[in-house]
């Protein structure tokens, strides 16, 4: 009896501190001008963007305009080696897609990850499956780094006329889908 | 009180307050909030684009789909059967860029009655896909595809003279920048 009076009391004050905090914060944000002066001043700096949009019409700004880097540039950049195999995964009926290779970045930009698609064969009738993986990496500009790694552990399997068990994939592709910088 | 009871009580509350102090925040600053909305729905409307940026957007999305072409289209029978169980054509592509995951979209039609007695197809067009290609189609390789249909149940009446096909497929978009696979 005297353990669920503490709980109760204990669950009480944490609910009156955490009401208290959460009121406190919200007056102090909501009830004093703080957030109203914010307000005005993100409306007085897109009013004078508005204000000046006729001068970047002019053409003043063109060539001041920031360099984007898509991400399809960055990847169209590097030069990707990649070699897959399929193995049965342990204590398992799937099958395991291995990857590993080589990635070397002719781009001006720091490359941390980089992300392969792979399509799968399964089953029968032409079927398939898709398999991506997100793999780290830290390829400096003009550099080339290794990399290795599991696209998928689950994979399905092809069925074969006169087998009973699934067998492994018989076609995969895999591509590069994304690089990260 | 049972726990999830509780638990449930306690996130209901939190989010009670947070709303509460949103609606609030919402309704004193309402004429500020609207400005700001206002001023950025102009901004998005009448801003030039970043011209770089549009170039590289442009280049992305030139790629002319008649320059990837489909011939010598044929639909092959499984041996004793009158089952069309694949079919087989060559893809011509004659753009920039690589393109993968290529399949076929076909249209089948029936076969005529052979004699008086045989009853006329139920059907008239049926469309069935093919398997994946796993592969890249290179710019200017021209490929021999063998591609499965999946198991429709047209297939068995399906004339394999009657084929009409059309090549699904991605594009790798990064060699459209660099004009090179």
């Amino acid at each position: 009896m005297a353990e669920t009076l503490g709980m109760v009391a204990g669950l009480g004050i944490l609910i009156v501190m955490v009401a208290v905090a959460m009121y406190g914060i919200g007056f102090l944000v909501l009830a004093t001008p703080f957030m109203r002066w914010v307000l005005i001043l993100l409306v007085a700096f897109l009013a004078l963007r508005v204000v000046l949009l006729p001068f970047t019409y002019l053409s003043i700004w063109v060539n001041g305009y920031p360099e984007v880097s898509l991400e399809a540039e960055v990847r169209a950049k590097t030069v990707f080696v990649l070699t897959t195999k399929t193995v049965p995964t342990r204590r398992s009926s799937r099958f395991t897609l291995l990857a590993e290779g080589t990635i070397t970045n002719k781009g001006q930009q720091f490359i941390r990850e980089l992300a392969v698609e792979c399509r799968v064969s399964k089953l029968s009738f032409g079927d398939s499956e898709m398999a991506y993986q997100r793999l780290t990496v830290s390829v400096m500009p003009g550099e080339t780094k290794s990399f290795s790694g599991i696209i998928a552990t689950d994979l399905i399997g092809v069925s074969v006329r006169g087998d009973l068990a699934l067998q492994p994939p018989d076609q995969h592709f895999c591509r590069l889908q994304q690089v990260q910088t | 009180m049972s726990s999830p009871t509780m638990r449930g009580a306690l996130i209901g509350g939190v989010v009670g307050v947070l709303l509460h102090l949103l609606v609030r925040f919402i309704l004193h600053n309402f004429l500020w909030l609207a400005a700001t909305v206002g001023l950025i729905l102009i901004l998005g409307r009448c801003s030039p684009d970043n011209p770089k940026l549009e170039a590289k957007r442009a280049a992305l999305s030139r790629f002319d789909a008649t320059a990837v072409t489909l011939s010598n289209v044929q639909a092959e029978v499984m041996p004793g059967t009158r089952h069309v169980s694949g079919i087989s054509a060559l893809i011509s592509n004659r753009e920039r860029a690589r393109i993968y995951d290529v399949f076929l979209r076909c249209e089948m039609r029936p076969r005529a009655p052979q004699q008086a007695s045989d009853p006329e197809p139920v059907w008239d067009v049926a469309r069935v896909a093919s398997s994946y290609h796993y592969g890249y189609v290179n710019p200017g390789a021209v490929v021999m595809l063998r591609l499965r249909l999946d198991g429709d149940g047209y297939l068995s009446e399906a004339d394999p003279q009657r084929f009409t096909c059309t090549p699904q497929y991605k594009i790798e978009t990064v060699d459209l920048l660099t004009g090179q696979p």
